[in-house]
């Protein structure tokens, strides 16, 4: 199995790793309270990555890394064995033609590295006229896991009715 | 603990807190593409779980 990249924790509130390509990659969380229907307050996570700078999206550009995999695999089993009581969140945003691809992929990295322990909801939303690709990832013995589940469709649902 | 997450004026703009996330992180990944300091976008709050 490949290691990972080493994490880089900046005073920006952000992680960077730099892969064997030379290029550095920024990860991010952001979180949001909650609350479910019987009153409890949560915290939802959304984590994000992207590559430092300015670069144009092109297909089979780049070779496949699957350091950057096991780098991502790394920080969403860390999350959860320090924040085993949240939800993850994560959206593939449609600025270029690969959200659907990277969704994909993503999907894939959960099937083969991360179903053991954490389940993966699909939550694909419209918002602004566009499709967002996007996906809950929560432990299975989180025991809000069914109130945290519904809390978040209910406000996506709101988002996708939302004209 | 919440009010530190966000405040009441954010919490104002944004009672749909998923609209708030895809908001923050759009401009969170302009600005990383940008070369912008992360801390200084404005009604984000990153936070560090790990």
């Amino acid at each position: 199995m490949s290691i990972p990249y080493k994490l880089t924790k900046t005073n920006q509130g952000s992680y960077l790793f730099t892969s064997d390509a030379g290029l550095e990659y920024t990860c991010f969380f952001i979180a949001c309270p909650i609350t479910d229907s019987d009153g409890n307050d949560h915290f939802i996570y959304s984590f994000g990555f992207d590559r430092s700078g300015k670069f144009k999206s092109t297909r089979f550009e780049n070779r496949f890394d699957e350091r950057i995999k096991f780098t991502i695999v790394y920080i969403i089993k860390e999350f959860f064995r320090i924040n085993g009581d949240n939800a993850l969140l994560y959206f593939c945003y449609p600025d270029d033609a690969f959200a659907r691809h990277r969704s994909i992929t993503f999907s894939r990295w959960y099937n083969e590295e991360l179903s053991d322990d954490i389940d993966h909801f699909k939550k694909d939303s419209a918002y602004k006229d566009e499709i967002l690709y996007g996906g809950m990832l929560i432990l299975k013995k989180n025991p809000f896991h069914k109130l945290l589940n519904d809390a978040v469709d209910v406000y996506i649902a709101e988002m996708n009715n939302q004209k | 603990m919440l009010n530190k997450i966000l405040d009441k004026e954010t919490q104002k703009n944004f009672p749909n807190p998923i609209i708030k996330m895809i908001e923050d992180k759009r401009s969170i990944v302009k600005a990383i593409r940008e070369g912008k300091d992360l801390s200084k976008l404005k009604g984000i709050n990153l936070v560090n779980p790990l």
